[in-house]
Formats: structure tokens, sequence, C-alpha cells
């Protein structure tokens, strides 16, 4: 069956970087990009948006910055099921335990190197595809 | 690079016995400590100094059960930070439900085939302990 994949990143470079590490990767997804908070939690509660299994999350993000996207999903009710994997340029530890604390399910830092997406992101999508077991709704 | 602390909570000797193997031939260096219950877990994890950086739980044990310890882990101020991984036998839709309500952060069915466990320990190993990043 095909995953929904909602990634929140608001710089169009580390997203075309995650759009292009996922392409013939063999798994079926579709990837849908919003560049704000606000777009992220509108299309989220919308009636006509597919329910994501899967959330990648940038923490910088101008308006609704990510650590209140992921304060609101994982205080609600119907969408904190959903698997939260921050992916961030921040590698410090107050942000990694601040994350898990707000509950995150993964924290994953970008890499410096664009080659390196690729990897990262394919087992990012394989452990929550093939590995974990998702609610299903 | 330090090695990571893992409690692995679980009654069964042999799946206890199959995840040290597997781990035994991980990249990266690591502690297994065993509780096996809920509440030898909850014991330990009240013990000072004592936090490991992740935790394997298992959701049918004697005594306190897998649910009870991931609901206080996770109510639990100090302890919520750490990651934890259910790995059972339960391909309950409940349960899984209840697990991600209650914030594991991930669940994860044990395959009965000693292979595919074996396997599976090694793509948690990768996943967890290469990818993603943990507290500590």
């Amino acid at each position: 069956m095909e995953k929904i994949i909602l990634l929140i990143e608001d710089n169009p470079t580390d997203a075309a970087h995650v759009k292009e590490a996922l392409k013939d990767c063999g798994l079926s997804y579709r990837l849908y990009t919003v560049t704000n908070g606000e777009d992220a939690l509108s299309k989220l509660n919308s009636k006509d948006f597919i329910r994501p299994s899967l959330i990648i999350l940038d923490l910088f993000l101008p308006g609704l910055d990510g650590w209140k996207i992921l304060e609101c999903l994982k205080s609600d009710s119907s969408l904190r099921t959903i698997p939260v994997s921050i992916l961030t340029v921040s590698g410090e530890q107050s942000d990694i335990i601040r994350a898990y604390k707000n509950m995150a399910n993964c924290y994953i830092v970008k890499p410096p190197d664009p080659g390196q997406y690729r990897d990262i992101l394919q087992s990012l999508c394989r452990f929550w595809f093939e590995t974990a077991r998702l609610p299903e709704f | 690079m330090e090695p990571i602390n893992i409690l692995l909570v679980e009654d069964n000797p042999g799946d206890i016995r199959l995840t040290q193997e597997a781990l035994l031939d991980s990249k990266i260096r690591n502690n297994l400590e065993i509780a096996m219950d809920g509440e030898q877990a909850l014991k330990k994890l009240q013990e000072e100094g004592y936090r490991p950086d992740v935790i394997f739980l298992d959701l049918n044990m004697p005594r306190v059960s897998g649910r009870e310890v991931l609901v206080d882990i996770k109510s639990d101020p100090e302890l919520k930070k750490i990651p934890v991984v259910i790995l059972t036998t339960s391909q309950n839709e409940e349960d899984i439900l209840h697990s991600y309500n209650n914030y594991c952060n991930c669940y994860i069915t044990k395959p009965i085939d000693l292979e595919q466990f074996i396997k599976l320990v090694q793509s948690i190993d990768n996943f967890w302990f290469s990818i993603v990043k943990l507290p500590t």
C-alpha cells in the first residue's frame, strides 16, 4: 500500500535533497512538502488530506516553528500516533533531549554532505515502513 | 565513542539470548542490561545514576506489563526522553494503537523465525544506533 510522507521543511535545497534521496528507493510512497507550520497543521486537519504514515519535521521554520508543531501534533489525540522524525541541522544535545521530551519519535541530524541524504532517508523510510508496525487507519 | 547502554525488558530467556547474540555483531559498542519483568525495569530506572540510552520493551510480562512500564516512563519528566522501542509478539491493533497513544518511539513485532529475529535486531541496531541521534 502506498505510504504518505509529509515533509515540513522551509529550505528548498534541503527539501530537494530529501526528494532526490527517496527516488528509486523501491518503496511505494507519496511525498508532500509544506514549507511552514501553519500549512502543515491546516493540511493535517483538512478532511481532504490523507493521513500521513510518517512526518519528517525540520525544527527551524519561520512563524510556527518545529517545536510548536511537535507540541501540537503530540497533544492532539487523533494526530499523536503518527510517527514524527525530526530532521534538522542541530546536533546539540539540548535540542535532542528537548525533542524526545516533547515526544518526537526519532531525531536525525541533516548530513553536511548532500550525498549522505540518500542513505539516511532511505534507512528512515525502510525502518518505518518495513521494520516498524504503524497503526492502521 | 561511548558504548550505547540498552535496557532490554523481556521475560523470555530465548528472546534475551537471541537479542544478546544479534547485538554482539553490532558495529556500535553496546552494553545490554536485562530486566526480566516490568517491576524489575521500573526498579532499575529508579536507581540513581542509571540512565539507559534506549529501552527495548516487551509488552506481555508477569507482574507489571510493558504497557504499564511505557505509561510510567513517558509520564516521568526525567525518564520520558529515553526512546522506548516496543518489541513484542503481539500483532494486536489495539496494542499498536495503545503504544503509540502512550508515546512509544516505535512498535516492532518479533518474528518467530530465528534468522529473521536476528535480522530484525540488526535493523533496529542500524537505525537507532547509526542513523538516529539518541539523548545522552
